[in-house]
């Protein structure tokens, strides 16, 4: 039988791997912050919740209310629009900073930040500019995280032999030591020199760190390493590196399969057993559970158990028969509704709007298949999109609310009955009700275009799913019929 | 005996050139929606900060606000995890923190914890602290204060202090003129 999944899973791991932080996180750097308006703006900026920052920051540009001493204030918001995606205009700000008569320091964090956008549109001539003009006025801080992005910028241009000299200028201490190891590790692997990345990788995986980020970096540098193990029939290697992976992290399952095809390539069907055990009994859902239900009866036919190996492809044919009609269902529940009538977006929203939200699923089968789908990493823009866009019709329906609200209150209330400006104040309130409506419906039109875009991939990507289970269904039926053939002779 | 079905080479060609038409289309798509959806944002944003003026001029009565905010100032002695806040014996908010808003208030942030209106004279304002003092031990802190309330928008700020002879938290009111 041929081990498809893990050449898959293999050919997926041998890419850049760019920590999280690099994107989540813009550290700015440490300041007096006097004013309450723009230390609040920051406090958005930490608890992630860029849209109330911007619109804070702008209201507060507006009254003049920030303070004018505060010379990273542009910094700040050029950061805001960076975390809530809108890197265009962070690009701009950036560049507007750099230009700007502002002190040097600002300057080269503004470049340095840039180095990183241009890192994220794989720019390699413009990342390597951005980082020559902030390698002057840095803070010590951020100097290993400097030379990290040399190393990927080097690493962008296929100049791996350079980047692997970057390394001797970051401190081992730093976790950017490990995630240019990972990176130089993994680009050796893609150019078709794993000999050269082997050593790399096996640094990053035997590092010895309990933030999880690292471990993930870790789990991932273990998992890449295992299968080329694997690829080049080393494996007794390939076993010792799989069991490196945490069992509980996100990578389980893929070790778990890899050390059962460890195990049972060098014949040790035996030990190949216990591992895919663990994995057959997992959620059906998952590719690599799949794949183990395949496996398993393989090794225990190996093993001349062929009345358990029967059950068990018995077993694993009704499994795939199940898997294979609730994904025709899926199907064409995902060409006539959208697919976020399946799953349940906790739709809780604290006082600044954001949402609390982790996926859930009901109870059955057919949700639980979405959402393994929808927690695939190629849907997660389209999550934080959908996110997005909720989170803003909220918003407009609570100024619209609000908005009522304060006509009410021009009406009523004492205090404006008299007042001056009541008249214009109306007007103005009047063309914001207005302002609003037409944005919630340009929302409701986008929300829709959006729902139609994620029903088509949710389609393109359940039609693959489907072509696996087919294959994996025909070769159980295959492997079935051959032991059934076998017994049927040995009667005779 | 079931047998392997073999599938005609021209058959897969079209499979595959139709699955990458589909997949360019779908990319296509990606990227013209995205770009629609950065032009709401920024649309939204600048809508967002005219009805916060508005708001400020029409929700609230300007002479009878109160804001309380909360900030730290070095937090080392402290971790904070949650906080209440009662004022004239009615609870009237609560947070928990997560890491990274513990972060920010070590960065120099600060919490808009509260904003009422509120009538002239004097109020009593209780917040209670709950988290992590030196060396992990569970820890809760309460601070009681008089606030007067006079004719314009009262502000005050909760400072969160280290008092590094005793080693131990200290919370410190601040009123903004």
């Amino acid at each position: 039988m041929r081990n498809s999944v893990f050449n898959i899973a293999f050919l997926s791991l041998i890419v850049l791997y760019v920590p999280k932080a690099l994107y989540a996180q813009i550290n700015l750097e440490e300041r007096s912050l006097e004013n309450l308006n723009y230390q609040e703006v920051y406090y958005h900026f930490f608890r992630k919740d860029e849209f109330n920052g911007l619109v804070n920051f702008h209201h507060a540009m507006r009254q003049d209310s920030l303070p004018a001493k505060a010379e990273d204030k542009e910094l700040l918001m050029a950061g805001l629009y960076y975390k809530y995606g809108l890197f265009n205009t962070a690009e701009n700000i950036f560049k507007k900073i750099i230009k700007d008569n502002n002190p040097a320091f600002t300057k080269a964090v503004a470049n340095f930040y840039l180095a990183k956008l241009y890192l994220r549109s794989g720019d390699a001539p413009l990342m390597s500019s951005a980082l020559k003009n902030s390698v002057k006025h840095l803070p010590e801080s951020l100097e290993n995280e400097h030379q990290y992005l040399q190393g990927m910028q080097m690493l962008l241009l296929d100049d791996i032999k350079s980047a692997e000299k970057r390394l001797k200028n970051i401190s081992k201490k730093s976790k950017w030591y490990f995630f240019l190891s990972f990176n130089v590790g993994a680009a050796y692997f893609k150019s078709k020199n794993p000999d050269a990345g082997e050593k790399y990788l096996k640094r990053v995986g035997s590092l010895n760190h309990d933030q999880a980020d690292m471990l993930a970096l870790k789990d991932k540098a273990n998992i890449t390493l295992g299968y080329y193990f694997l690829r080049n029939e080393k494996y007794n290697n390939a076993a010792s590196t799989f069991e490196k992976v945490r069992l509980q992290g996100p990578f389980s399952n893929k070790a778990l399969l890899g050390l059962g095809w460890a195990y049972s390539n060098a014949s040790d069907y035996r030990n190949a057993i216990i591992p895919w055990s663990t994995l057959s009994n997992k959620d059906t859902t998952q590719l690599t559970v799949q794949e183990a239900r395949l496996a398993l009866p393989y090794a225990y036919k190996k093993l001349n158990s062929e009345a358990q190996s029967l059950a068990m492809y018995e077993d694993s044919i009704e499994e795939y028969e199940k898997l294979k009609t609730d994904l025709d269902e899926m199907l064409l529940f995902s060409q006539s509704a959208s697919v976020f009538d399946l799953i349940v977006i906790d739709s809780s929203y604290d006082d600044y709007g954001i949402s609390q939200e982790i996926i859930k699923h009901r109870d059955s089968r057919l949700d639980r298949l979405m959402l393994t789908l929808l927690n695939e990493k190629s849907f997660q823009k389209l999550l934080d999109e959908h996110r997005d866009l909720r989170q803003l019709q909220l918003k407009l329906s609570n100024w619209f609310k609000n908005s009522k609200f304060m006509a009410m209150r021009l009406k009523n209330t004492p205090e404006f009955r008299k007042h001056p400006d009541r008249r214009s104040y109306m007007k103005s309130l009047h063309k914001i009700q207005k302002r609003i409506k037409k944005q919630k419906s340009k929302l409701t039109k986008l929300v829709q275009s959006h729902e139609l875009l994620v029903q088509a991939k949710v389609t393109k990507a359940l039609e693959k799913k489907r072509q696996f289970v087919i294959s994996y269904l025909s070769q159980a039926r295959f492997a079935y019929a051959e032991l059934l053939d076998k017994a049927a002779v040995v009667e005779q | 005996m079931i047998r392997k079905k073999k599938i005609p080479v021209s058959i897969l060609v079209l499979f595959l050139s139709i699955l990458l038409s589909i997949t360019n289309l779908l990319a296509d798509e990606e990227e013209k929606i995205a770009k629609q959806i950065a032009d709401l944002k920024h649309s939204i944003i600048e809508l967002g900060s005219d009805v916060k003026a508005m708001e400020k001029l029409l929700l609230y009565s300007e002479k009878s606000l109160l804001s309380v905010y909360l900030s730290m100032d070095a937090g080392q002695l402290f971790e904070l995890n949650d906080v209440k806040l009662v004022i004239d014996d009615k609870e009237v908010a609560s947070h928990r923190y997560a890491d990274r808003e513990k972060l920010g208030f070590q960065k120099g942030a600060a919490q808009l914890l509260y904003r009422t209106e509120l009538g002239l004279g004097e109020h009593e304002l209780v917040a209670v602290f709950s988290g992590t003092g030196v060396r992990n031990r569970p820890m809760k802190r309460g601070l009681t204060y008089k606030v007067e309330k006079t004719n314009q928008h009262n502000i005050i700020e909760i400072v969160i202090k280290d008092d590094v002879s005793k080693q131990r938290p200290q919370f410190v009111v601040r009123k903004i003129e």
